[in-house]
């Protein structure tokens, strides 16, 4: 009973906490733009707004454009359960879980770049493309970090890895984990959440067409994965963490 | 409570980083994708050579 109290605990941490990360994003640069910026609830406003609207869908769309954001919104969140959090441990952690948390990040990316192409515009299919052509250099320094980690810990458990260790590596990791954030989560410099300029726009204009629910999971899974990819960097390398015991399995 | 300080704290260097940012006009975004994957080469060679344990 406890086991599942405590599961649901954590299930309830990633989906409730997760929208605040953008809000609060967005009150720091308003307060740096000396603005007084939207509330940091802002987006679970607009969450609980879109979630009682309707859905419109185009009539090119296949089925794939409303699979699309429920496959990404599942995937993000199986591998948010793969994560640690601090001394708790993961809700679906197993040795090798980081190699399922590569692929669930690829899958919920594959999945948003499909119901994008799904649409029939070529606007989408643009931003689809740009997407995964930041994708490919966005995973390589991903994988690499993942890389470090495992040498580090000799392990590919994600709550063995996940151990700060202090020194000029872990200097370099967290300045290239967090571009790695920047650039994943479709912050400035690599996109702008808040543009409506074609040039500028990469995940935005994926999910221009999306509208209602299907919105509210691209948007809520976008918060998701903020949060996944900064208690990922605080975890790697911040000296903030636990000190969990760190097991070396390799030679 | 050290990793919600930790997230907060990446949440709001994410704010600052991106008010920065936001005044510079960036031609080749991609190179820092590149020079993100190099530091992570060079932290990879770091913990290699044991630098970083």
């Amino acid at each position: 009973m406890t086991t599942v109290l405590e599961g649901l605990l954590r299930l309830g941490v990633w989906l409730l906490a997760a929208p605040l990360l953008p809000g609060l994003i967005n009150k720091v640069k308003a307060w740096m733009a000396g603005r007084r910026g939207p509330p940091v609830l802002q987006l679970y406003y607009d969450l609980a707004k879109l979630w009682r609207k309707g859905v419109v869908v185009s009539t090119l769309a296949s089925p794939g454009f409303v699979a699309g954001p429920a496959v990404a919104w599942v995937a993000v969140l199986g591998a948010a359960l793969l994560l640690p959090l601090g001394p708790l441990d993961a809700l679906l952690g197993f040795p090798g879980d980081v190699l399922l948390l590569i692929y669930l990040l690829a899958l919920a990316r594959f999945a948003t770049a499909w119901a994008a192409l799904e649409t029939g515009s070529a606007f989408e299919g643009m931003g689809a493309a740009r997407e995964v052509s930041f994708a490919v250099l966005a995973e390589a320094a991903v994988i690499t970090a993942i890389l470090t980690l495992s040498w580090q810990s000799r392990s590919l458990s994600l709550q063995e890895m996940l151990a700060p260790s202090a020194g000029p590596g872990m200097v370099l990791l967290a300045v290239g984990l967090f571009t790695v954030l920047l650039a994943e989560n479709c912050r400035v410099p690599f996109d702008d959440p808040n543009t409506h300029l074609e040039l500028t726009m990469i995940h935005e204009v994926m999910v221009l067409d999306h509208s209602g629910p299907l919105l509210a999971a691209v948007l809520h899974g976008a918060a998701m994965k903020l949060l996944l990819f900064a208690a990922l960097l605080v975890q790697a390398v911040l000296p903030l963490g636990d000190s969990r015991p760190r097991r070396r399995r390799w030679p | 409570m050290a990793l919600i300080a930790g997230v907060l704290l990446v949440t709001a260097a994410v704010g600052l980083v991106e008010s920065w940012l936001a005044r510079c006009a960036f031609r080749r975004v991609p190179l820092l994708l590149t020079t993100a994957f190099l530091l992570c080469v060079f932290a990879l060679l770091t913990a290699w050579n044991g630098g970083a344990t």
